[in-house]
């Protein structure tokens, strides 16, 4: 969990990297090392294969004004040693998911994936963002981003990719700095709920996480186990249905039958990955899909009310009442906040999978910005 | 987004065209961390020049909007008794360049142009 340490009010996060055993996570913290000028510390390792952890502490970065400390650290893999894994998988502010892109090693992400996903499920706080760095992106037979995608959704994951080559350091920093913004807006949401503790971190050194490993591992495995983190093989994910991609159809010839209205053609500029944060709900998942929204780019349409809308690879949903632009960003700040109390308390009756964004919108105004998840190609309720 | 390798080379061809530059990043805005760095002289911490930059863009910014300003900000030049200091947006917005240069190896246009053509061809 992060923290303000006092010694030197410098916020510490931890960033973990995940994922499957062989999918690069050690090549690419030594890259990431390499990058930032950083010595990589690695208490055991056989054969090339991570015994406990690797560790990378780097500090660089503004938060607040304060400086950003980050602990790097990758689990070991292995299935064998899962109670490892999980124990550090619960003390991360972000997790970096290595995948690893060959045809073989796709299937193993999906199993590592779901166990990742049960272990932050669990977790209290705010919620913990991921970012699929998708490794091995120079294989021959690399799987398409767009089944990546798939896999992801079929999972009811929302999270951002990077495409990376770990062995040429290709994507390695960039992954990196996604995963430190997203667990800003973490942190952020813990200083907004007083949760943000003032204190030294709880381990603070590669030498006391690792004597903390050791000294909880009695019985451990059945800790592991118990959160379903086992190295699971499962099948392809299924290719859409006839009735799906119907419905996807259906939603695109929707937006297109909608046309501009303004005779000067303009058209808002629709909200982007640049976003600041305490501009996007929920602070972190909101994130990835902005990532998403900016990597695949909007095409937006005016109805003759004046909404704006469009779809983004028949997977979202974006739309702005004529109502919801404001000339004053605290103006506009404040029905975001309301919008997203609402949101918040009837999460379980209406509002899975949307995300709730105030941003600029080219003419010096600011507009909120409703993004509801499509299933199936059509909205959720 | 440019990846490390191509910000890299983009830092090579500036270095090409200008005489002096001390040190070259590419600075994520949210966040104030480096996407690439590269620095010719070993004192000068490119890490903590960065952070604090983005700072500085982030008033700039909030600025702009306290007077209302409709137009987006290029860049920020800054000219110390010794040194220039560069600041420029990478197409996308999520990002600078910033460069500091030996004022007396360089000048403004030279560092302008240099820096404004190799950033564009990033889009």
């Amino acid at each position: 969990m992060a923290v303000l340490d006092p010694r030197t009010d410098a916020v510490v996060i931890r960033i973990v990297y995940d994922g499957a055993p062989m999918a690069g996570k050690s090549t690419s913290v030594r890259a990431l090392g390499r990058g930032l000028g950083s010595h990589m510390f690695t208490p055991a390792e056989v054969c090339g294969r991570t015994l406990y952890f690797d560790w990378l502490d780097y500090t660089g970065g503004l938060f607040e004004g304060h400086r950003i400390r980050c602990q790097i650290i990758s689990v070991p893999g292995q299935a064998t040693l899962a109670p490892r894994r999980r124990r550090l998988l619960e003390s991360a502010d972000a997790i970096v998911f290595v995948g690893d892109s060959s045809p073989a090693g796709f299937d193993a992400d999906r199993g590592y994936l779901g166990g990742l996903g049960r272990v932050l499920e669990q977790l209290p706080g705010p919620p913990v963002g991921i970012v699929l760095q998708a490794n091995k992106r120079d294989h021959a037979q690399a799987v398409p981003l767009a089944k990546i995608r798939s896999m992801l959704d079929d999972m009811g994951m929302r999270i951002g990719v990077v495409e990376s080559v770990a062995t040429d350091g290709t994507g390695i920093r960039e992954a990196f700095v996604f995963a430190v913004r997203l667990a800003l807006d973490r942190v952020r949401e813990l200083m907004r709920t007083a949760q943000l503790q003032t204190s030294r971190p709880e381990v603070d050194s590669a030498q006391e996480l690792l004597e903390r490993l050791k000294q909880a591992e009695d019985g451990s495995m059945d800790y592991a186990t118990a959160a379903g983190l086992i190295h699971t093989r499962l099948s392809d994910v299924c290719p859409q249905s006839i009735v799906s991609r119907a419905l996807e159809q259906t939603v695109r010839d929707n937006e297109a039958v909608l046309q501009p209205v303004n005779g000067d053609g303009y058209v808002p500029t629709p909200p982007d990955e640049r976003v600041a944060s305490g501009m996007v709900w929920p602070p972190v998942s909101g994130r990835t899909v902005l990532q998403e929204l900016t990597q695949a780019g909007v095409q937006l349409r005016c109805s003759p009310q004046g909404d704006w809308s469009g779809a983004v690879n028949g997977r979202w949903r974006i739309h702005s009442a004529a109502s919801e632009v404001y000339g004053a960003l605290e103006e506009g700040r404040t029905v975001l906040i309301h919008s997203a109390q609402i949101h918040a308390a009837n999460a379980r009756e209406k509002s899975v999978d949307r995300c709730v964004v105030l941003a600029g919108d080219g003419r010096g105004r600011y507009r909120l910005w409703q993004i509801t998840r499509l299933i199936d190609g059509a909205p959720v309720a | 987004m440019a990846n490390e390798k191509e910000l890299m080379d983009v830092f090579g061809k500036i270095e090409n065209d200008v005489t002096g530059v001390i040190a070259t990043a590419v600075v994520d805005l949210e966040s104030g961390m480096t996407l690439a760095a590269k620095s010719n002289r070993p004192e000068f911490d490119l890490a903590v020049a960065s952070a604090y930059n983005s700072e500085l863009v982030k008033q700039k910014m909030k600025i702009m909007r306290a007077l209302n300003l409709k137009s987006t900000l290029e860049d920020m030049l800054l000219t110390l008794s010794d040194q220039f200091h560069l600041i420029r947006f990478l197409p996308g917005g999520t990002s600078f360049l910033y460069l500091a240069a030996d004022r007396s190896g360089t000048n403004l246009a030279i560092l302008r142009n240099s820096v404004g053509k190799h950033v564009a061809a990033l889009s």
